[in-house]
This record gives C-alpha cells, structure tokens and sequence, in this order.
C-alpha cells in the first residue's frame, strides 16, 4: 500500500524528533494530512500501529492524532483562492494520479476563474507532522 | 510543521551501492539517452539498476525505454515496475501523457515525494536523469542524496563545452563527486576539455529509430560505446 511509505516517514520522523528531545516516551503524534492527497485515515492508524513496533522504544504505544486540512490553492496567474470543489471533478485514473503524486493537479486541473495551470498549492497538499507528545 | 518524508530517503537509498546523477548544462546533448543506455548496460552486464527520471517537465526516458503502458506496483510504497531489467520510475506515470507544468517548489515537493514513495530494495546502481542546468531538480539531488555521483554529459560545441568547465568547477567547488565526463554525438572534432578525461560516445545517425524499443536501442551504435562506459564506471576507472 502507497501510504505504508508516507507513515514509515511519519514514524522515522517522530523517531529522530525522540532522539533529539531526548522523549524517554512518546505519547502522542499529530499529523496534518492534507485534503489534496486523500490519503486514508483508516489505514494511516493502522500502518502507524505496526509500524511504531519497527522503531526505537520510546515510540512503541504512541499514538497517532489525525488533523485534516482542506486543500486551498491560490491562482498565480489572477490571484483566484479556490478550492477543491471548485475544480472539474476529477476521473478516478486523475485521483490516483494526484492520489501517488499531488502535483499531477497541475496536470488535470486549472484555475476556475482563468483556466491557468499556473497555481500554488497554499495548504492541504500532503502529510505533515504538526506535534510529537511526550514524556522525558 | 516537519516534512516527515526527508527522513525516509537514507533508508529507501541504504540498500543502492552507487548513485549516478546524469547531468549536462545544456538542453538536447542526449542526458536521457546516455542515461538509459547506461541504466541498460548495467543490468545486462548482471548489475541490478534502478533509473528515476527527475526531469519531472520534459520526462522522456518513458519513450527511449518504450514503458509508455508500465505502471508502479503498490507495495510499501510504490514498487518501480521491471522495463528491460531495469526498475523505472517516472513521474510520466501519473501525466498520462499531458504536459507537466511545475514551479521550482514544485519540482522539489515532486521529488520528495518520489523519494519518499519509491521502495528500490537492493540495487547495485540508481541511475538519475537529470534536466538540464543546474537549478531545482539538480540542487535538490546533490542536497537530498550528497553520495550522488556526476557523470557530466557534452557535446563537441564550443558553448556545450564551456557550461562543461564552469559545472566542473562548481562541482570541485561544492565538493561534489564527479563520476566521469561524457563526450556525445562526438566527432573526430571532439577535443578534451580541461584536464579530464573525456569518454567519447559517437554520432549514431540511426538512434531516432531506436525510440521505444529496448532491443534496437541496445544493438545501437551508442549503446555499444555507452556500454565500455558502464564497464568502465563499475571497474570504479571513471571517477576523477
């Protein structure tokens, strides 16, 4: 499965981030997962609940705390803030696309207001980790 | 906010031996090609390869390679499917076909992620073809994957040759290893530049034909010459 690599990550992360604040226990791990990638929250706590056994110690009965994000995109072109909904809905190859490789919405995608590819992804891309929690 | 996935790209590369980033100042000297040649020469020679192409805006080496109807596989990430013997991945996957219109920001969110997602398990090479010049893609492979090996691609042309001198001496500069330097489409004109050695790759007027088809590409007049490359850069007699 595409995300068992994207919370592999998430777990290396909060792994190096224990190390470095010298966390005896982790408590808890927030993440953002951003709209745009509609990765799936099932399946990320599931994964994290295998894979935190996989790291050092300290991470073994963390948990992991699920933010989502819309996803806002701003219109280089003329300056447009659109959303999601805003866009042609896309096929379910285009959403796997975007799915594996966020920045495929440049390719399937364009501004509602002017038809530019030329936007920003401003927020809601992808996974992120906001917070680790724990114990020293 | 941590980017969590700079942190997974030591452990997808700690099973590749040597990385070799396929680079070139100048647009349409043949870095694709000689990429996939060399990818190619690799993995007959027995050496499992791996080739990302990283030129994310102008991918092409899905059509030198002929993997047009090649897909990744889901498996702890996303598994580069097997074109000739060689692991490709490409973001050509995900376009289907369209133009691929990415900022600087883009391009290093893109090869992150590619990083990230891509499991290339034990490989003896990972080839990477860069885009030409040295800007996001380029920057982000030496800051992201600092093992990554040069091998400088020119052709005999008096402005090819001068970008060749000045990233030749960036690269010294930025302490960057430097695999070898490769002369295309060289002529009886083709003269050495500086004091490295130049491995000389010829004008192959058949190579067009070759597009798409592996075993063509591989009975080419290049892939002869990009193939003593290969063997050359595993005897570890190219590095300079």
């Amino acid at each position: 499965m595409h995300e068992w690599a994207l919370v592999d990550a998430v777990a290396s992360a909060a792994e190096t981030a224990a190390e470095q604040e010298k966390l005896k226990k982790v408590d808890a791990v927030v993440v953002v997962l951003g709209e745009l990638q509609n990765v799936d929250r099932a399946a990320a706590r599931r994964l994290f609940a295998e894979l935190r056994k996989t790291k050092k110690k300290a991470l073994h009965r963390a948990r992991l705390e699920i933010r989502a994000e819309k996803a806002v995109f701003r219109c280089r072109a003329c300056g447009k803030t659109f959303g999601l909904r805003d866009l042609n809905k896309l096929s379910h190859k285009e959403s796997e696309a975007v799915h594996f490789l966020p920045e495929m919405a440049h390719v399937y995608t364009e501004c509602p207001a002017c038809a530019s590819r030329d936007f920003e992804i401003a927020r809601g891309r992808g996974i992120y980790v906001r917070e680790i929690r724990g114990e020293r | 906010m941590t980017d969590p996935r700079v942190f997974s790209i030591g452990m997808r590369l700690s099973k590749v031996r040597r990385i070799i980033a396929v680079t070139g100042w100048k647009g349409g000297i043949g870095k694709s090609s000689i990429a996939c040649a060399l990818a190619l020469a690799l993995a007959k020679a027995g050496l499992k390869t791996g080739l990302l192409d990283a030129d994310f805006t102008g991918a092409s080496c899905h059509v030198i390679l002929g993997a047009r109807r090649s897909f990744p596989k889901e498996i702890e990430g996303l598994e580069p499917p097997l074109v000739a013997g060689v692991k490709f991945m490409s973001a050509s996957f995900f376009s289907g076909g369209r133009a691929v219109a990415l900022r600087g920001e883009e391009i290093t969110q893109s090869l992150l992620e590619i990083f990230c997602v891509t499991q290339w398990r034990e490989l003896d090479y990972l080839i990477i073809d860069l885009p030409p010049g040295i800007s996001d893609a380029s920057l982000d492979i030496i800051r992201l994957v600092p093992r990554a090996e040069m091998l400088v691609v020119t052709t005999p042309s008096v402005l090819a040759e001068e970008t060749l001198r000045r990233s030749l001496k960036l690269f010294r500069a930025m302490r960057i290893p430097v695999a070898g330097t490769v002369m295309n489409m060289a002529d009886r004109n083709g003269r050495a530049v500086g004091d490295k050695p130049l491995d000389r790759v010829p004008f192959d007027s058949g190579y067009e034909k070759t597009l798409g088809n592996p075993r063509a590409l591989a009975a080419s007049k290049l892939f002869k010459a990009v193939a003593r490359l290969a063997a050359k850069l595993d005897a570890g007699m190219v590095r300079n």
